[in-house]
Order: structure tokens, then C-alpha cells, then sequence
């Protein structure tokens, strides 16, 4: 069992990942982040795995579910390229993660000190890599998505 | 006024800041993020002053006490640059936001539902701009602090 404030700061989290999501365009998909880094998909198809790896340590069962967005290719991963179902994926697997998180009655074998710091942590997670990301969109000539969409939303006003 | 789990996680991305700042050379505090985006001391001075401006609307008497780490020169706001003044102020940063919201009685002004969702948000702005920071060092030939500095404190394997 979850506390609201911290339910609440996750649904806010999940709009923010949804706004950036709305906003590309698969063209932006392809960026590079500056320093030979991630591409765009690759930094969102991250922010959903890491979700899905540390969830299965406490709730298996419904974190499996959770669709990998990245196509084996060779030796290498890469990630799917549709923008539409990197969408539905992100929608399911964070409410999926805040129904498991309320349900849980324990934090199993999750290497955190509570269900609630974990999500706190993919929270600061996702918040790092859409620094990332607005910097490869911004040194690739892409517009960047306002402040409207990723700082708004934990505001009342 | 803060729920325990919000208070562990503050700690825990007080301690984070801490080894990003403590990493810090003067060499790398001017770097600039690529794309014309903000030096690492100006990283700085968000991830410290954003705390004290929305905390102002909830304790003006204690987090008004806390220093500016900039300096105003016309139009311009000009960035601390001195590593020994910045660790000292982020560690009294830190500790005064985190005091002052175990004692608030109400949110006041504050424009978040609660000063919980306030201190989440911060955490998610800090992370925001340790991702931009991580990559104005990269970008300029500067090494990184490890990943278990970054990252590990989340955790308590």
C-alpha cells in the first residue's frame, strides 16, 4: 500500500513521459544524445525496461506481462521504431506498476528499502534520461517539448 | 508533515548530489552543456536555488535564510563558481528544506497538492539537470562520477 501523495507524484511522472512521447515524431525517435550517446528510443525503451527489470523482483506475475520494446538484431538490440505502441507501453506498464505497488505486501526480493523509495527512484530515473533526451533533440534541430508538458504537471496552478 | 519514505529518498538524493559535487573540479565547473545549454555551475545552481523557491512559499523564515549562490549583474544572474562555497551551501540546502518540511503545520503557498509532491518534484529537477551536468562533462573530454555514486545510494544491496 502506496501512499497518495506518492500516487499522485507517479501519474504525474507518467503525464510527463506521455507529453515527451505525444510529442515526437519518429523522425526525433532516431537522435543522438551529444558525446556519442543514446538515441531517443533507445533512452525510452530504457526508462520502460528498467521499470519492467526491478518490478519483476517483487511482483513477477504482472511485470512479465509487460511488452519488451526492443527487436534482437543480430548481435545487437535495437529498439522498435512505433511510436504508437511505445505509447501504449508506457500508459500500461505504469499503471500496471502503481496497481502492483498498492496490492504488494511486501517488497520481495526488490533491492530497495521499500516499494515506495523504488518508485521514487524511476522517477528520478525517468527525469534523467528526459534531461538526455531534450538535449539530443536539441542538438539534432528539433523543437523541444515546453515546459508546459514536462515541468507543469506537478503544479497546481 | 513528509511521509518516511519521501524523507529516505531525499536523503538519498542529498547523498547523491553530494558525490556529483564532491566529483567536481574547477576545470569542470565552466563547461558548457552542448547546444549552447547551461554551464555545470549554472546545473549547479538549479538543482540548489529551484528548493529554496518553492520552499519559500512555505517557510519564507527558514529557507529565506539560506544564500544565493549567484551573483546579479544586470540582466544576468552569474553562477557560483567556487566548489568549497557550493558543497557548503547544497549540504545546508539540503538539510534546511528537509527540516523545514518535517515541521511545516500546512503546504502554505506552495503550488504542489502537497510539500510530499513538492520534495518528489525536486528530486525529479535534480535528476533532470544531473543528466544535462553528466553530459556537459562528457561532451568536454571530463570523466563522470561512477555509477555507483549515481546510482547505487538508491539501492540497499
Amino acid at each position: 500500500m502506496i501512499n497518495d501523495s506518492l500516487k499522485e507524484s507517479w501519474r504525474i511522472n507518467t503525464d510527463i513521459n506521455l507529453n515527451v512521447l505525444e510529442h515526437l515524431s519518429p523522425e526525433m525517435l532516431q537522435a543522438q544524445t551529444p558525446g556519442a550517446g543514446l538515441t531517443v528510443a533507445q533512452h525510452l525503451v530504457h526508462m520502460m525496461d528498467a521499470l519492467k527489470f526491478w518490478g519483476q523482483f517483487f511482483d513477477k506475475a504482472r511485470f512479465a506481462t509487460i511488452p519488451d520494446l526492443f527487436e534482437a538484431k543480430s548481435e545487437s538490440l535495437s529498439p522498435v521504431k512505433d511510436l504508437g505502441q511505445m505509447r501504449e507501453v508506457m500508459k500500461r506498464s505504469r499503471e500496471l506498476a502503481l496497481e502492483s505497488a498498492n496490492a504488494a505486501t511486501s517488497k520481495g526480493k526488490l533491492p530497495y528499502y521499500s516499494i515506495e523509495s523504488f518508485l521514487i527512484h524511476i522517477i528520478a530515473h525517468d527525469a534523467h534520461h528526459r534531461g538526455q533526451i531534450v538535449l539530443a533533440l536539441k542538438t539534432n534541430n528539433f523543437p523541444l517539448p515546453g515546459d508546459k508538458a514536462i515541468w507543469s504537471p506537478w503544479r497546481t496552478e | 508533515m513528509i511521509s518516511d519514505s519521501v524523507k529516505e529518498a531525499w536523503q538519498i538524493n542529498t547523498k547523491i548530489n553530494k558525490a556529483v559535487f564532491d566529483h567536481l573540479s574547477d576545470e569542470m565547473i565552466n563547461a558548457p552543456t552542448p547546444g549552447n545549454g547551461f554551464t555545470v555551475a549554472e546545473h549547479v545552481l538549479e538543482i540548489l536555488h529551484t528548493p529554496k523557491h518553492f520552499g519559500l512559499k512555505f517557510d519564507e523564515a527558514q529557507l529565506g535564510a539560506l544564500p544565493n549562490l549567484y551573483e546579479v549583474k544586470g540582466k544576468d544572474y552569474i553562477a557560483e563558481t567556487n566548489l568549497g562555497r557550493i558543497r557548503e551551501v547544497a549540504a545546508q540546502t539540503a538539510d534546511t528544506v528537509l527540516k523545514a518540511a518535517e515541521a511545516a503545520s500546512s503546504k502554505g503557498e506552495l503550488p504542489h497538492t502537497s510539500i510530499d509532491t513538492y520534495l518528489i518534484h525536486m528530486m525529479a529537477h535534480d535528476a533532470h539537470h544531473r543528466g544535462q551536468l553528466f553530459l556537459a562533462l562528457k561532451t568536454n573530454g571530463f570523466p563522470l562520477p561512477n555509477d555507483d555514486l549515481v546510482w547505487g545510494p538508491w539501492k540497499n544491496e
